[in-house]
């Protein structure tokens, strides 16, 4: 288990964390998301040790992380442009690897080699994006981590390396128990394989869940009138996003769906269908509801 | 503490350091070979055979490439540091940073030395096949000292790198540090030339051999014949340097904000200390080097162009730190602040007469011993030749309190000399003028005379002053003609017999050089010195400089401190000096008498009626050059105007016998008296002129008025004089 209490870190005079407080279980797989410069990118270099926290305390499984080779073994982080020593082979990386990770196996790596067709000793900086990312991903696997920290990974795969990706670390966690987070802006990946999610905006974790409860507290709404209305008769709502099409409205609002439309209902609409809602919709209605991207 | 120093080496990560840079140990490994074995070689092809020298070159080489490899290979282990993306890998493996920090410092050190350890080998071993008598310790003391202190020349390096955020501003800083104690220095010693009257250090290479590691490791390896300070001390100093900034690094590598790698700086205070110190010493250096260049002594307006000058130097340092022009007034006042500072205490260091420095004279009960370096136009105690002094090494230090005395009044008079002609307005090139203080002829003390002073106080603090001073303003010191400091430079093979492997010139002329008898296989050598040195000893200044008695004979003396290292000096003895005649005379020989001499000899008659005549007044058998004719000549004297012209006679040979009762050498005339010139073959020391000069004691005044009649007066000036002596 992944736990921060507190966890607050400044660059200089700008505070990018803000007293964090934040749970992952063992053998989830939890999706970070967050506007750009939010902080993700940060709170995977603290929880894997790269960076320290300014105040607050990381721990997995009860342990510090910081400087704690002990701990940093069954943590693998693999940031968003993968590290190759320079001028190396995979080979050479994975001799690399394999001095500071004992767990690194070297049947998973052969599996793993299987499946994405990278040439294991010609030069990396010869590679395309992608072939560089597979790369990174192929050892991240091999190591065999307890904890596995993605930052935005996925983005530069094409689809059927994503999808054997997915399948791949949901193979292991179903295995191993493995925690993965994962940090993206691609929404819909995250929907796919996480199973639980959280939001950081303005320094704080503001929101964070499984994906089904948090899908399920939010509402897309479509409702029509008869007559000519205003959309502030929605304002009882607290409505994260409102559009208006002629007499139709697209309402989109947290909580009961029950009492979100018996409420609606009262307003005598001609009528009133509920949409289905994505994640990334949610996302982007939330963060609008904060003011995020709103003036564009 | 204990935490501080626990670390692993991570024995995995350093074999795989080593394999991956195997490339660049085997070109720094080829690159030193062939600047070694292999130039050595080559010149064997050349030559056909073998030379010292050409190793010695090969094993400078290859520290050279040692010191460039210091430079480049922390670049290339260390590279991780500057680049974002590298350190969220390398920070993110499970070791701990101190264990990470410390494997990779081995590995460049391993690196590093490798390549050098191989080929210091091959070469060596290749040196020992084919030259003889190879000193084995002093080949292993070279190899410990490149060791020791690679070190301490990485740590900078590091410093610079855990400092900045990209690899150029890391190379930059990096060499910029090792710079810094060199132009301190620089700054120190132009400063001390331009402003500091007697400005001078007492080992000139001391400050860098403790501040420079580059200067050290050059220093120790090669400077075989340094005994002070301790050579090995010194790299017990560096060792304890280098280990200590490790850790001083490792700090830094600990808090260092990885997320400003890729940026110039990675620590804010980093680039404001180095570049606004570096700034400092550099105005200090130029304001001091511009006021010694302009000739103007201190002059104030000269400090523009300089000021200006690191205006530019420091505001390129800000474009390049800033990485543009947007911190352009922050710069500027930045420097306004460094360029105050730097005016000030340059200013208030001149006006205070450096704080003290100038004035200072210490009081002879704190001073243990005094060594003096003391050159005076006639070369009247002290030789100057290099060649000497390598082959007998002399190191004059008084310790007798009079002596001490005499050298600490001599620095009080050149003190109050130049207080009188207001030295801070000195150019340092203009003629001193000169009072004289005491009875001898002031145009002998217009000559200059180089004095060094270095006070060994009891405290164990050493004070060196250092001065050009007219002749006048240091006769005080010739009282210091009968010590064994003074014999030590006149006779450096009398006072060290034991030095001596042979003589290979060994006797004894009659008082005009006509005739030899040779001593080598009569007199016992050993003897022979210890005798004259007591008899030297036992003549006070009085009779030392002004000589009552005619010189018996002069002994030609060449000795030899190895096959190439010899010395020759003439030396005289006149009655006085009765151990050495009685020794002469136990041993069988007896002093060859006068014959023919090899020219006319000419005497130059001393004018009473013409003041402004020049004449000679100091003579030696020692000095670099007997006489300076024509600055002899006094224009501010009554006298014919006829500028450098003397009367002179021509004596027949069979009549010089009749002066032998009144000749000096090695005296100092009270007046103008008369000289004898004659020329002689024999090279007495490594003076360009065939020519001995004999001063003519006062008693023999009527005999050369009696000449003056007998034989024809010429008069002619002296160098046309000397071409007919020839």
């Amino acid at each position: 288990m992944i736990q921060l209490t507190s966890v607050s870190k400044s660059f200089e005079s700008k505070l990018v964390l803000d007293h964090i407080d934040w749970t992952v279980k063992k053998g989830s797989v939890f999706g970070l998301v967050g506007p750009n410069g939010a902080g993700k990118s940060t709170l995977l270099r603290i929880i894997s040790g790269v960076i320290k926290a300014d105040s607050g305390q990381v721990t997995v499984d009860g342990e510090f992380v910081y400087d704690e080779p002990m701990v940093k073994r069954r943590i693998l982080f693999l940031a968003d442009e993968p590290f190759f020593l320079h001028q190396s082979t995979l080979r050479e990386m994975k001799e690399f690897y394999k001095i500071f990770y004992p767990s690194f196996d070297e049947t998973m790596y052969s599996k793993l080699l299987n499946n994405f067709p990278i040439p294991e000793n010609e030069k990396i900086n010869t590679f395309s994006k992608g072939m560089k990312r597979q790369t990174g991903l192929i050892l991240a696997l091999s190591v065999n981590p307890d904890v596995l920290l993605l930052d935005e990974s996925f983005d530069g795969l094409d689809p059927v390396m994503r999808l054997t990706l997915k399948r791949f670390i949901s193979r292991e966690i179903l295995n191993r128990d493995m925690t993965v987070v994962i940090s993206s802006h691609n929404l819909r990946e995250l929907e796919d394989i996480c199973d639980q999610i959280a939001l950081i905006d303005n320094r704080k974790v503001v929101m964070s869940g499984d994906v089904d409860t948090i899908k399920g507290d939010f509402h897309k709404i479509q409702v029509g009138f008869s007559h000519d209305v205003n959309e502030d008769i929605f304002a009882f709502l607290n409505p994260l996003h409102v559009d208006k099409m002629g007499n139709v409205f697209m309402v989109v609002a947290k909580g009961e769906i029950e009492g979100i439309l018996e409420s609606i209902k009262k307003l005598n609409p001609a009528l009133v269908t509920e949409l289905p809602l994505n994640l990334e919709e949610i996302f982007v209605y939330e963060m609008e509801g904060r003011g995020y991207g709103k003036t564009i | 503490m204990a935490k501080l120093f626990s670390f692993r080496i991570n024995g995995a990560y350093l074999r795989f350091l080593l394999k991956r840079n195997s490339r660049f140990m085997i070109l720094t490994g080829i690159a030193m070979t062939v600047l070694f074995p292999i130039l050595a070689f080559t010149n064997y092809l050349i030559d056909g055979s073998y030379n010292q020298f050409v190793f010695t070159t090969g094993r400078v080489f290859i520290l050279i490439l040692l010191v460039l490899s210091i430079f480049i290979v922390p670049f290339l282990l260390f590279s991780y540091l500057n680049s974002k993306k590298n350190l969220d890998v390398y920070h993110a493996l499970p070791i701990k940073r101190r264990d990470l920090y410390f494997t990779t410092l081995l590995g460049a050190f391993a690196i590093i030395l490798i390549p050098y350890t191989l080929v210091f080998i091959i070469g060596n071993v290749y040196y020992f096949s084919v030259i003889p008598d190879v000193d084995t310790i002093l080949l292993i003391k070279q190899y410990y000292f490149s060791v020791a202190l690679t070190l301490s020349i990485v740590t900078p390096i590091l410093f610079a790198m855990m400092n900045t955020g990209t690899g150029v501003d890391g190379l930059l800083y990096g060499l910029l540090l090792h710079i810094i104690p060199s132009i301190l220095y620089g700054a120190y010693v132009t400063f001390g030339s331009a402003v500091l009257l007697g400005f001078s250090v007492a080992d000139p290479s001391l400050f860098l051999l403790y501040a420079s590691p580059i200067w050290a490791i050059f220093e120790l390896t090669f400077n075989t014949t340094r005994i002070f300070p301790n050579p090995m001390l010194i790299s017990l100093y560096w060792i304890a340097f280098g280990l200590i900034t490790s850790w001083v690094v490792l700090y830094f590598y600990q808090i260092r904000r990885s997320e400003k790698a890729e940026e110039p700086f990675t620590n804010k205070w980093f680039f404001p200390v180095i570049s606004s110190f570096f700034t400092f010493i550099v105005q200090f250096f130029l304001y001091s080097a511009f006021i010694t260049l302009s000739g103007r002594g201190l002059d104030f307006r000269t400090l523009i162009f300089p000021f200006f000058l690191t205006f530019v130097m420091y505001l390129i340092l800000d474009v390049i730190a800033n990485r543009g022009f947007k911190h352009l007034i922050r710069g500027i006042i930045n420097f306004a602040i460094i360029g105050a500072l730097s005016l000030g205490t340059f200013t208030f260091g001149t006006l205070f007469d450096g704080f003290g420095y100038i004035t200072r004279v210490p009081d002879a009960s704190n001073v243990e011993k005094v060594e003096l370096e003391y050159y005076d136009p006639y070369g009247y105690l002290y030789q100057s030749y290099y060649y000497d002094q390598t082959t007998f090494p002399v190191q004059t230090m008084y310790t007798d309190a009079e002596d001490i005395e005499t050298i600490i009044n001599t620095h009080k008079i050149i003190l109050e000399g130049f207080k009188a002609i207001d030295y801070k307005k000195w150019d340092g090139y203009t003629e001193l003028t000169s009072t004289p203080r005491t009875d001898l002829d002031s145009s002998l003390f217009q000559q200059s005379s180089n004095i060094r002073i270095v006070y060994y106080l009891n405290s164990g603090a050493k004070i060196a002053r250092s001065y050009t001073v007219p002749f006048g303003w240091t006769t005080d010191l010739l009282n210091l003609v009968n010590s064994e400091n003074v014999f030590k430079n006149r006779y450096p093979m009398l006072a060290n017999p034991d030095a001596v492997v042979r003589n290979t010139v060994f006797e004894i002329f009659d008082p005009l050089m006509s005739n030899a008898v040779t001593l080598s296989g009569k007199v016992n050598f050993k003897l022979f010195a210890s005798a004259y040195k007591s008899d030297y000893l036992s003549l006070n200044e009085q009779q030392h400089n002004q000589p009552d008695t005619p010189i018996l004979g002069i002994i030609n003396l060449t000795s030899c401190t190895s096959t190439d290292m010899c010395v020759t000096r003439g030396i005289p003895i006149d009655a006085r000096y009765t151990q050495t005649l009685s020794l002469l005379a136990s041993s069988g020989v007896t002093l060859p008498a006068l014959t023919t001499l090899e020219s006319i000899p000419f005497i130059i008659l001393p004018d009473a009626t013409n003041e402004k005549a020049p004449f000679f007044h100091i003579q030696s058998l020692f000095g670099n050059t007997d006489f300076y004719f024509q600055e002899y000549y006094d224009e501010s004297k009554p006298g014919p105007t006829e500028a450098g012209t003397v009367d002179y006679v021509e004596i027949p040979q069979e009549r010089i016998a009749e002066l032998l009762p009144y000749i000096r050498i090695n005296a100092i005339s009270k007046k103008a008296i008369g000289v004898l010139i004659v020329k002689t073959s024999v090279v007495l020391n490594e003076r360009n002129t065939p020519h001995i000069y004999y001063l003519l004691d006062e008693a023999a005044l009527p005999l050369l008025q009696q000449w003056r009649s007998e034989f024809e007066v010429k008069r002619d000036n002296f160098s046309n004089i000397l071409m007919k002596v020839e």
